[in-house]
C-alpha cells in the first residue's frame, strides 16, 4: 500500500506556486517524492535536470492525481475519473478530481460569479452560504455571509454542513487546507478569462448541483448573445475605447492587452487604447495623448460624477461630449452567466446604431 | 554709567532640582576691574556667571546690570553690553574663525544689515590681540581647543561689551597663551574700561591678574576682597584641604602661592 | 567650500539649473510632445495669437497645462520646502545628520493618512481631498504634542526623544490599524512611499502660500540659525531669545514639511541631502546655506520625481523610492567623507 505524499516546491512559496492564478499549474522546478512517513528523499536532487520540467510535471501530477489524498482530506473519498451513477466527479482547476455521492442539496459558495450561476440555475434555494460580495440577484442577500473571497470564514462554513464548497480565483490555499482537514468537498473553479472557460465552469457546477439541462440552456442562450453580438458589429468602424477601472489618487488603471476585459472590448467592436499594454497599469498622459472616443466607467461609487471632476479626465474630449457611459461591471468582471449580457452591454455603448 | 557698581548681586539663590546651588549671594564689581571667582569644583561658579548673564531664568529682582535689575534689559541690548566666552564649545558646522568672531558683531545689527566694514574691522582687531588672525580662514573644526578658545575670546571682544564674563578662559592653553590672554584683558580692563569677571581655576592666575576676588564654597561666599585677604594659608586650609605657603613673585612683585603635594 | 565671490555665481547656476530641468521635465512623459511645441505651449499665454498655436495638437497642450506644468511646479515648491525645513531642522539640532521628519511629522502624516482611510473620510477642502487634509493635521497635530510633551522645546534632547517615542507609538497604531483593513493596506503603503501622480493646480495653490512665504521668513530669519549652531548659552549671550526662535523656526518649517508630506507622501532623503550637499559647497552660513538649499531641493525632487515617472512609464515608480535610491548611497558617501576627511 502506497502512503504518499506529493509536496511542489518551487523558488517562489509554496503557497503562491500550488494555488498561482494562471491555468497552468507548473511553476515547480522540482517535485520530491517521499515514499516513507520518514521523509528519506529516494532520489537525488539533480535527477530532474534537463528534462523538460512543465511536460514532464503535468504529466506526473496527473498520474500521483490517483493516490488517495489523505494528506488533504482525512476520510475515504474514492477518487475515479469517470463518472459513474453513483458519483459525479469534477475535475478542478488545480487537476483535483473531486467526486461526490450525489448531486449536492447543500452549497456553499466562495465567489460571486459562483454564486450568480447557482440563482441563474434556479437553485438558489440550495445555496446555504455565500460571500460578502455576492450580492446578485437580490435574492442571494437572503442567504448567510460567510466572509470574504480570502478570507472566509472556515466554522461558518463548517456548520452549513454543506455537501459542496465552490469557490474561484482568490480562493487561497490556506482556506483549501483547513476547508479539506475538516472533510469538507472542496471544488476549485477558477476564472479562464475566456468564454470557453465561463461555459465549462457553468456546466460543472450544473452538474455538481444537477442541473445539467438548465446549465445547458443557459450556455446555449450566452453562446446565441455573443454571436449576436458579434454578428452586429462585424465590419463596422471601432470607435476608440478606454475603460476606466481605477483613476485618481493611486493613479489609473485599465484593461491591458493580455487582459480578458481587452478581449471583450474587442468583441464588442472598440479598438481599447490600452491594447499596447501589459497588465493594468496606465498613465493620464497617454489617455489624454490618445483621446479616446469613448469612455466607459463603472456604474457604481459614483465613479462617473467623480471622473467629470478629475483632473485630465474632464478636459478629455470624450467626456465633454457626453461620450462616458456607465457599465455594470461586476457583469464582465465576473465571469459566470451574466458575461454575455456584459458583452452585449459594452456593445451597445460603443455601437448605439446596431441595437 | 550712573552706578559706581556695574554688577551687583544681591542674595541671590539659585537651585537645580532642588538642590540648593547658590546660598545668599552678594556681589558687587565695579567698573575697570579685573574680578576672579574661585573655589573648589561644584561650588556654583559657572552658575553664578550664567546667572549675571541673564542666562538661566531668574524670577528674582537679584542680579542688577548698572543698578538695573537684569531683567529690564532685551537680550540684544545686553549682549552690547555684556559677553561670555563659555568654558568649552562644541560646534559641529564648519565655520571660519572669521566668520565665528564676525558673529559678535550681531547685537550691532539690524535684522536685514549685513555686517560692514568697520564690523570686520573691529573683528580684525579682535583675532590680532587674541592672536587668531593668522588663521582667520581656517575653519573651526580643524583648531586644537586651545585655539578655539582664542577664537571665542576674540568673538567676545568683537562684542565690544563694557562688562566680559569669562569660564575658565584659558583651561586649554599651554602656559605661553594663558599668560598673554590674561595679560590682553588686564590691559583691556585698564584701557577700555572694561569690567572683567572670570571663573579662574589657577589660583596663581588669580593672585597674579585679579583686583577682587570671591571664593565661592558650596554655593557661599566664603571669602572676599583682594587678593591677599582672600587667599591665605588659613583659607587654603580650610575650603580645599591644601597646605600652603602665600609668597612674592620675584618677577611681578604680585603674590603667588606654593602648595604641599600630600 | 568655495570663496565670497563665486557664491553668486553658483546660485545663478543652480537657478539655471532648475529652470533648464523645468522644462526637460516637461518635455518628457508618456506621450510624445517635442522640446520646441513644450516651450511655445508654456511661453502661450505671453505670445499673441498667432499661427503657432493652432499647430500644436490640443491633446498636447492639455497634457502640458493639466497634467505636466501643475505637477512640475507642485514637485518644485515641495522640493524647496523640503531642502529648507532640512537645513533649518539641521541648524537647530545642531547636527548636520538631522532632517524634517525627526519630530515625528512623517508618523503623524502617515498615520493621519491610515486613519482617515480606514475611516472612510469623504471631507474636501477648497477642492482638496480627504487625505491630504487628514496628512496635514497628522503631521502639524504630532508635532505639536511632542513639542508640549518635551516641556516646550526648552532643550533639544527631549525634543527628541519625544519625536522618537510618538513615531514609535504612531508607528504601531498605524500597523495595528492596517491589520484589521486589509483592503486598504495597498493604498496607505503606496501613499507612504511618496507620489507626485495626482498632482494638480488646487494643490499648487493651497501649498504655495503656505511654503514660500515660509520659505522667505526663514531666509530672513537664518542669521538666527548661524548663532544658535554655536550653542545656546552663546547664543542667548549674543542677543537673540534661542527658546523663541527655536519655536519659530520649528513652527514655520513644520507648516512647510507637513505641507509637502501632504500633498505628496513621505518622501526622504531630500531635506537630509541637500543641505549636507550646498554646506559642502557653499559652508555653514545659514544666509546662504538656505536660498541655495531651496534650490537644490527643487532640482534634486524634480530630477527625482521625472525619472520616477519616465523609468518605466507608463507605470510609476513612487517618487520616495528614487530619492531613497539615489540619496542612500550619497549618504553613504557623505559618512566616509567625514570619517576619512581629504
Amino acid at each position: 500500500m502506497l502512503v504518499g505524499k506529493v509536496e511542489a516546491i518551487s523558488p517562489r512559496s509554496q503557497e503562491t506556486c500550488l494555488f498561482d492564478i494562471t491555468p497552468s499549474l507548473v511553476c515547480v522546478e522540482q517535485i520530491r517524492v517521499w515514499t516513507n512517513p520518514s521523509g528519506d528523499n529516494p532520489y537525488p536532487k539533480n535527477l530532474f535536470k534537463g528534462v523538460d520540467m512543465r511536460k514532464f510535471l503535468i504529466i506526473t501530477v496527473l498520474l500521483l492525481s490517483i493516490i488517495p489524498f489523505s494528506a488533504f482530506a482525512e476520510g475515504e473519498r474514492e477518487i475515479q475519473p469517470v463518472v459513474t451513477e453513483t458519483g459525479i466527479t469534477v475535475m478542478d482547476s488545480y487537476d483535483r478530481s473531486v467526486t461526490i455521492g450525489k448531486a449536492a442539496a447543500r452549497v456553499v459558495s466562495l465567489a460571486p460569479s459562483v454564486t450568480e450561476t447557482i440563482f441563474a440555475l434556479g437553485m438558489g434555494d440550495i445555496l446555504r452560504g455565500r460571500t460578502d460580495y455576492c450580492d446578485y440577484p437580490p435574492e442571494a442577500r437572503d442567504v448567510p455571509s460567510i466572509g470574504s473571497l480570502r478570507e472566509p470564514d472556515i466554522e461558518a462554513i463548517a456548520e452549513l454542513e454543506p455537501d459542496i464548497v465552490i469557490a474561484s480565483t482568490h480562493f487561497t490555499k490556506e482556506s483549501l487546507d483547513k476547508l479539506t482537514s475538516l472533510s469538507i468537498p472542496v471544488v476549485v473553479l477558477a476564472d479562464q478569462d475566456n468564454f470557453e472557460g465561463a461555459y465549462r465552469t457553468i456546466e460543472n457546477i450544473a452538474r455538481l448541483i444537477g442541473a445539467e439541462r438548465e446549465g445547458k440552456r443557459i450556455i446555449t442562450d450566452m453562446k446565441t448573445t455573443v454571436n449576436n453580438v458579434m454578428k452586429a458589429v462585424k465590419g463596422k468602424d471601432m470607435p476608440s475605447v478606454y475603460y476606466v477601472i481605477g483613476f485618481g489618487e493611486y493613479g489609473e488603471f485599465t484593461a491591458g492587452g493580455d487582459t480578458f476585459i481587452n478581449q471583450i472590448i474587442e468583441m464588442a467592436g472598440g479598438n481599447n487604447i490600452a491594447s499596447g499594454i501589459k497588465g493594468w497599469s496606465f498613465s493620464l498622459e497617454q489617455i489624454i495623448d490618445s483621446d479616446p472616443d469613448i469612455l466607459v466607467c463603472s456604474k457604481f461609487w459614483n465613479a462617473k460624477n467623480l471622473l467629470i471632476e478629475t483632473n485630465g479626465y474632464k478636459d478629455l474630449r470624450a467626456v465633454q461630449t457626453a461620450n462616458l457611459f456607465e457599465i455594470d461591471n461586476n457583469m464582465l468582471d465576473r465571469q459566470g452567466p451574466r458575461l454575455a449580457e456584459g458583452l452585449k452591454a459594452l456593445a451597445e455603448i460603443i455601437h448605439p446604431d446596431a441595437f | 554709567m550712573r552706578e559706581n557698581n556695574v554688577v551687583q548681586t544681591k542674595n541671590l539663590d539659585w537651585a537645580y532640582n532642588g538642590t540648593k546651588v547658590l546660598d545668599d549671594v552678594s556681589i558687587t564689581i565695579k567698573p575697570g576691574t579685573f574680578t576672579g571667582i574661585l573655589g573648589p569644583n561644584g561650588a556654583g561658579k559657572t552658575t553664578l556667571l550664567k546667572l549675571v548673564l541673564n542666562l538661566l531664568d531668574n524670577e528674582k529682582d537679584s542680579v542688577l546690570i548698572t543698578g538695573k535689575d537684569i531683567k529690564t534689559y532685551s537680550r540684544k541690548a545686553l549682549a552690547k553690553i555684556e559677553a561670555y566666552v563659555p568654558q568649552s564649545v562644541k560646534i559641529d558646522f564648519n565655520f571660519t574663525v572669521e566668520q565665528v568672531v564676525l558673529m559678535g558683531r550681531t547685537p550691532f545689527l539690524g535684522r536685514f544689515d549685513r555686517e560692514s566694514g568697520e564690523d570686520i574691522e573691529i573683528a580684525e582687531w579682535a583675532m590680532q590681540e587674541t592672536g587668531v588672525l593668522k588663521f582667520r580662514e581656517k575653519l573651526i573644526t580643524h583648531l586644537s581647543g586651545g585655539e578655539l578658545q582664542r577664537v571665542v575670546i576674540a568673538r567676545a571682544l568683537t562684542q565690544e561689551p563694557a562688562i566680559l564674563a569669562l569660564d575658565e578662559p584659558t583651561s586649554h592653553l599651554d602656559i605661553h597663551h594663558q599668560i598673554n590672554i590674561l595679560s590682553i584683558i588686564r590691559s583691556l580692563a585698564k584701557r577700555k574700561n572694561l569690567t572683567i569677571l572670570a571663573v579662574l581655576h589657577d589660583v596663581n592666575h588669580a593672585l597674579e591678574y585679579c583686583d577682587n576676588l570671591f571664593l565661592l564654597d558650596q554655593g557661599k561666599i566664603v571669602n572676599s576682597g583682594s587678593p591677599e585677604k582672600v587667599i591665605t594659608p588659613g583659607v587654603m586650609k580650610d575650603v580645599y584641604n591644601l597646605n600652603v605657603e602665600i609668597k612674592k613673585n620675584p618677577f611681578t612683585g604680585n603674590l603667588y602661592m606654593v602648595h604641599d603635594y600630600t | 567650500m568655495i570663496s565670497g565671490k563665486y557664491k553668486k555665481t553658483v546660485f545663478l547656476l543652480l537657478l539655471l539649473i532648475l529652470l533648464g530641468t523645468i522644462v526637460i521635465a516637461g518635455s518628457l512623459g508618456s506621450a510624445r510632445i517635442s522640446f520646441s511645441d513644450v516651450i511655445k505651449i508654456i511661453i502661450s499665454p505671453i505670445t499673441p495669437a498667432g499661427i503657432e498655436n493652432n499647430v500644436i495638437k490640443e491633446t498636447s497642450r492639455i497634457i502640458i497645462w493639466k497634467i505636466r506644468l501643475p505637477r512640475i511646479v507642485l514637485t518644485v515648491i515641495a522640493g524647496m520646502g523640503l531642502g529648507v525645513s532640512g537645513a533649518v531642522f539641521q541648524g537647530i539640532f545642531r547636527n548636520p545628520m538631522a532632517n524634517p521628519y525627526i519630530l515625528g511629522i512623517s508618523s503623524g502624516a502617515a498615520f493621519g493618512v491610515t486613519l482617515g482611510m480606514t475611516m472612510g473620510l469623504q471631507v474636501t477642502f477648497l477642492g482638496i481631498g480627504a487625505i491630504p487634509i487628514s496628512a496635514f493635521i497628522g503631521a502639524v497635530g504630532t508635532s505639536v504634542i511632542v513639542y508640549l510633551i518635551s516641556g516646550g522645546g526648552r532643550d533639544i534632547l527631549p525634543l527628541l526623544l519625544s519625536g522618537i517615542a510618538i513615531g514609535f507609538f504612531l508607528s504601531a497604531m498605524m500597523s495595528l490599524l492596517m491589520y484589521f483593513n486589509r483592503s486598504q493596506l495597498e493604498n496607505i503603503v503606496y501613499w507612504t512611499m511618496g507620489s507626485f501622480n495626482a498632482s494638480n493646480w488646487q494643490k499648487a495653490a493651497i501649498t504655495a502660500p503656505v511654503i514660500l512665504p515660509g520659505i522667505f521668513f526663514l531666509i530672513i530669519f537664518a542669521r538666527d540659525l548661524n548663532l544658535m549652531v554655536l550653542g545656546e548659552d552663546s547664543a542667548n549671550s549674543l542677543g537673540i531669545s534661542v527658546r523663541k526662535s527655536r519655536l519659530v523656526f520649528l513652527l514655520i518649517s513644520t507648516l512647510i514639511t507637513a505641507s509637502a508630506v501632504a500633498v505628496s507622501g513621505v518622501i526622504g532623503f531630500v531635506g537630509l541631502i541637500v543641505p549636507h550637499a550646498i554646506r559642502i559647497i557653499t559652508g555653514p552660513d545659514h544666509r546662504t546655506l538656505i536660498p541655495y538649499s531651496m534650490l537644490g531641493g527643487a532640482i534634486l525632487l524634480l530630477v527625482s520625481d521625472t525619472i520616477a515617472r519616465t523609468i518605466i512609464a507608463p507605470t510609476e515608480i513612487p517618487v520616495g523610492i528614487v530619492t531613497s535610491l539615489l540619496g542612500a548611497p550619497f549618504f553613504l558617501f557623505l559618512l566616509n567623507r567625514m570619517r576619512h576627511p581629504k
